[in-house]
């Protein structure tokens, strides 16, 4: 970016960015892996992408209140310790705190300023002009709308003058409109040079709002998170949502997330330049984390016409990357293919689709036997000596053939699938998973069912 | 497990002998305590009870301990389940029942440990059996009420949709009764029993070495081995008696109460996953053994048994006006012969007031003044402590996570158990009993306000953690502007707890038998004790209802209102 400011040392750098958490029982999962990104002065970034890629985990690491488990932070040259000092930060569930007024709660920024009682004064009423919250100065956080609430955060952000504003989903919690309106006025703000700050980062899950607000866009994976394009936005201030520049950019992106989820490469418009996420095909697919009776739902919309990902998201109101790992699913299953951008059933997909509800458990039973990991276990349960498998198990398994899921949610989503095709059932309270069978009322199976023997 | 899951066969169902051996040792312990209890009740009643210092018989006095404890509870629940269904279904009924709960609650109980005992034997003369039945029944008096308050709240917040569920699926009393009532309230009651269990122990100890005007009112069991261990200076005795409080109270907490807690939440309403899962190792185990599946079953069968066919089916079953109405004839007698029990007792109590000079009034409210001293003094310490160390502990989820059962452990021990070797301590600091009776009040009550403070500070979200960090607050800011404010809500239910649980201790603390004398500070918990002892009813009954009266009034007018403003303003959740 062109640098108005006088240095070119970038305000923050993250490199090599590695971070594992722990799990209850000392297992550990990678959440982020080789994270390379810098914020420039005068940038605005967005951090974007489907749950679970870490995005608000880099922000919390590049404002120091965690520290990763690998790589390096530097904070304006400087490698960085503790908190960092020049960032301030906006919550997605505003972090207010209940007792104090908004006032107080604005204030609580300058706390520790060098600034005197009148200075405090002036910034404060120039803050909450900004912001839009005059004459709400006296009022206790628990009497004002959610918009208003979230003002209230950006105020405590901006009057500490922070090099860095952080925000971390700052319109998710609010209602469309309001959101919206948020977001316009975060816009104005970030192009305003009395608002304080340097540069602005923004975590988000919607596209467009990071196509509206962000210089460049950090389309990040999952699974684990890391960086899989970043993305210049060169359109000029003030965007409008409705100019072609901005659509096609919306579905550039679009594209992006698409294939980086449905591992699409036959139909890459833009290939990525450094995609790490496109790794070499398992024997075992990673269950997405998703519900059977989203998957049941999709295939009911969906015909054999191609249709396109993003106008059916739109259509059913679909958080986009949420949408994309359903399709995963369904497609994973068999049910549809994913030509480009578009979805549709295969023949599977539409006999399913018309099947009588106790054929569809039938079909479902087929095709998920079909899928190696479920396979896996019906073998496995088939050659146990009394037909069960313990949960710990299974779980120690599937951490074996997925190093990088949390076995805890692969099991949840196997049974989930696994219950509904009556292939397997879970007893919770001994613990174990045994094959699905008709008498089953809380006795031991009688015998054990063959495939398709239902 | 150490082999490699992906080639190995899989993983045996572990199906343990152990646990099945683990369950019936269990079922017979209890049964065994049941007959023994039985036994002794039928043995003339001694005047001088014989304690064996031996500490081969400590098991057996741990048992009797244990068995006491146990029926006390069982009685607990009963009543907490008629009395909560009923103040929650008669709302003519409720009106009485829940403020007289509330006081009942906030009574010094160990200030009634005298006329309880009394009158028992005075209706069982010739046996053991009214001194067993004073024992339970006090320990049941410490243990009920806040079971009763969990149970009678959930009934109140149980959701419209399972009422109106339960009645188109046309459920008896007794279906609604096990699948939605009993489901619904089950962790909060669990939790609560938890807690009583523990209150319960502290008047056990009491009572088991009641002695009351020279008169023997001992019952065999770790309370009265302690008193007399105490007494003939045996500290070996001493040390045995404490693990075997110990060793009962631990055993209980994990082969218990954790695994009915982690079984409860089962229960939970929400769908939400707790932060960190609760487990229990003997749970796991426990669902390994066949008996006990074959008992879960058992149960589980009987309490969801089919309703009766409805009579008839033709017409729909629209229920009289009042639905839980059955319920209120046995309301309206209750209510009467309480009422008549009432008068009666008003009128004998009144007798003996008359009789109480002016002087002796002068020095019950002084002596209440100074109580109130140490009561508060305590509370005070107690925070002073527990506050900072709640705070650490509580922010930290690993810390928690492992402090807080040690913690909960820790408020189930009967502090006067260790009251004279704490005495001697003081006494060798140099100290008297009016300041130290202070310390002996923070010792057990101090726990109530760590938990507490616990549980608050580890709900503490993490984000208004981070924003006190990125807007560079100082160590003391932070403590200002976020932890204080936000475990005070729970810091004032800790206080609640503490407060209570100080009046009682003032019995026991203010009034020490050590080394052959008996210690007495000024106050109020001495006078009770020492009217008592020398048998002046009148005193007694005066003093007695003084205190009563003033902490429940104090518990309204103070602590209620506290707890009220903490709900208001520092309440997390917006």
């Amino acid at each position: 970016m062109a640098a108005a400011g006088t240095s070119d040392t970038p305000l923050i750098e993250l490199i090599g960015i590695d971070m594992r958490f722990g799990e209850a029982d000392g297992e550990t999962t990678k959440i982020l892996e080789d994270i390379n990104l810098t914020v420039q002065e005068h940038d605005v970034l967005a951090l974007l992408g489907p749950s679970g890629c870490g995005k608000s985990t880099i922000m919390r690491i590049l404002s120091g209140l965690i520290k990763p488990s690998a790589g390096i932070v530097k904070a304006g040259g400087q490698p960085l310790r503790g908190v960092n000092p020049g960032v301030a930060m906006v919550f997605q569930n505003f972090a207010l705190f209940p007792w104090l007024t908004v006032r107080e709660n604005i204030l609580l920024g300058l706390e520790n300023s060098r600034y005197s009682t009148e200075e405090r004064e002036q910034h404060f009423q120039k803050i909450i002009e900004m912001v839009g919250l005059d004459g709400y100065g006296d009022v206790l956080p628990k009497e004002l709308s959610g918009g208003m609430k979230q003002r209230v955060g950006i105020a405590r952000a901006l009057i500490m003058e922070p090099v860095i504003l952080c925000m971390d989903e700052p319109f998710s919690a609010l209602d469309v409109l309001t959101g919206e309106t948020l977001r316009n006025e975060i816009g104005r703000i970030a192009s305003d040079p009395a608002s304080g700050f340097k540069s602005l980062v923004l975590v988000t899950h919607n596209i467009s709002e990071a196509v509206y607000l962000a210089k460049h866009i950090v389309v990040l994976a999952a699974h684990p998170g890391r960086v899989q394009k970043i993305v210049p936005n060169t359109l000029p201030y003030p965007r409008d949502p409705a100019s072609p520049g901005f659509q096609h950019l919306v579905a550039q992106i679009h594209a992006m997330l698409t294939n980086s989820v449905l591992h699409d490469e036959a139909s890459v418009t833009e290939p990525p330049e450094e995609a790490p996420g496109l790794e070499v095909e398992s024997a075992y697919e990673p269950l997405p984390n998703v519900n059977m009776g989203e998957v049941i739902g999709l295939v009911q919309t969906l015909g054999k016409d191609p249709e396109s990902i993003f106008a059916l998201a739109t259509r059913l109101r679909r958080d986009f990357s949420t949408f994309l790992s359903v399709i995963k699913a369904a497609e994973l299953i068999g049910l549809v293919e994913t030509p480009g951008q578009a979805v549709r059933l295969t023949t599977k997909g539409q006999e399913f689709r018309a099947a009588e509800p106790k054929l569809k458990k039938i079909l479902m039973h087929n095709l998920l036997l079909d899928l190696k990991t479920f396979r896996h276990f019906a073998d496995q349960l088939d050659h146990a000596e009394d037909g069960q498998l313990s949960e710990k198990a299974v779980c120690e398994d599937l951490a074996q053939l997925f190093p990088g899921e949390r076995p805890k949610v692969l099991f949840k989503t196997m049974m989930g699938w696994a219950r509904y095709a009556e292939l397997f059932i879970f007893n919770q309270r001994e613990g174990v998973l045994k094959r699905f069978t008709k008498e089953y009322l809380g006795k031991p199976p009688a015998s054990r069912l063959k495939t398709g023997d239902l | 497990m150490d082999l490699n899951p992906a080639q190995s066969p899989p993983a045996e169902p572990r199906r343990s002998t152990v646990a099945d051996v683990l369950v019936l040792v269990m079922v017979l312990v209890g049964i065994f305590s049941l007959i023994e209890m039985g036994r002794q009740w039928h043995q003339p009643f001694q005047r001088k009870l014989e304690i064996d210092m031996s500490p081969w018989y400590l098991p057996y006095y741990t048992l009797l301990s244990f068995s006491r404890g146990a029926m006390a509870y069982g009685l607990s629940l009963l009543f907490t389940l008629f009395y909560a269904r009923w103040a929650a279904y008669d709302r003519a009924a409720e009106r009485f029942l829940i403020p007289l709960l509330d006081i009942l609650q906030s009574l010094p109980l160990s200030a009634f440990l005298a006329p309880i005992e009394l009158g028992l034997v005075a209706l069982f003369p010739h046996s053991e059996f009214g001194v067993e039945l004073a024992c339970i029944i006090i320990i049941f008096t410490g243990q009920v009420w806040n079971m009763t308050f969990s149970f009678y709240y959930s009934l109140k917040a149980l959701p419209d949709d399972f009422r109106f569920v339960s009645k188109l699926a046309r459920f008896t009393e007794w279906q609604r009764f096990t699948q939605i009532e009993v489901p619904f309230a089950t962790k909060g009651l669990v939790y609560n029993s938890m807690v009583s269990m523990a209150g319960g122990w502290f008047f056990l100890s009491i009572i088991e070495a009641f002695t009351l005007n020279s008169q023997d009112y001992r019952v065999r069991g770790l309370g009265s081995y302690m008193s007399v261990a105490q007494a003939t200076n045996n500290y070996p005795a001493q040390i045995w008696d404490v693990v075997a409080m110990l060793v009962m109270i631990i055993a209980l907490d994990q082969l218990v109460w954790r695994p009915l807690l982690v079984w409860s939440n089962k229960f939970k309403l929400e769908d939400t996953e707790a932060q960190f899962q609760d487990r229990s190792a003997v749970l796991d185990y426990l669902g390994r053994s066949r008996l006990a599946l074959w008992f879960h079953e058992r149960a589980s069968g009987w309490m969801r048994r089919p309703a009766p066919a409805p009579r008839d089916v033709a017409t729909p079953a629209i229920p009289a006006r009042k639905p839980w109405g059955r319920a209120i004839p046995w309301s309206k007698l209750i209510l009467g012969l309480a009422l008549i029990l009432g008068a009666f007792g008003f009128y004998n109590i009144f007798k003996l007031l008359a009789g109480v000079k002016f002087a002796e009034w002068l020095l019950i409210l002084e002596s209440l003044g100074l109580t109130l001293l140490r009561v508060l003094g305590a509370v005070g310490i107690s925070t002073l402590i527990a506050v900072p160390i709640g705070i650490w502990i509580g922010s930290s989820p690993r810390l928690a996570r492992y402090l807080m059962p040690v913690t909960q452990i820790a408020a189930s021990f009967p502090s006067p158990f260790i009251f004279p070797n704490l005495l001697a301590l003081i006494f060798l600091v140099h100290g008297n009993l009016e300041v130290g009776s202070v310390i002996l009040m923070v010792v057990g009550p101090i726990w109530y306000i760590l938990f507490n403070v616990i549980a608050g500070a580890s709900a503490v979200p993490q984000d208004l953690r981070s924003c006190t960090l990125l807007t560079h607050l100082t160590r003391w800011q932070a403590w200002r502007t976020l932890w204080l404010p936000g475990i005070f809500p729970a810091l004032t239910t800790g206080w609640i707890t503490a407060a209570g649980g100080a009046w009682n201790v003032s019995i026991a603390c203010e009034y020490i038998p050590y080394q052959g004398k008996t210690l007495m500070a000024h106050g109020l918990g001495a006078v009770i004790s020492d009217a008592m002892d020398k048998g002046n009813y009148s005193v007694l009954a005066a003093s007695v209802m003084a205190m009563a009266v003033f902490v429940v009034i104090f518990n309204r007018l103070v602590w209620k209102r506290l707890s009220a403003l903490a709900q208001q303003r520092f309440q997390l959740l917006t």
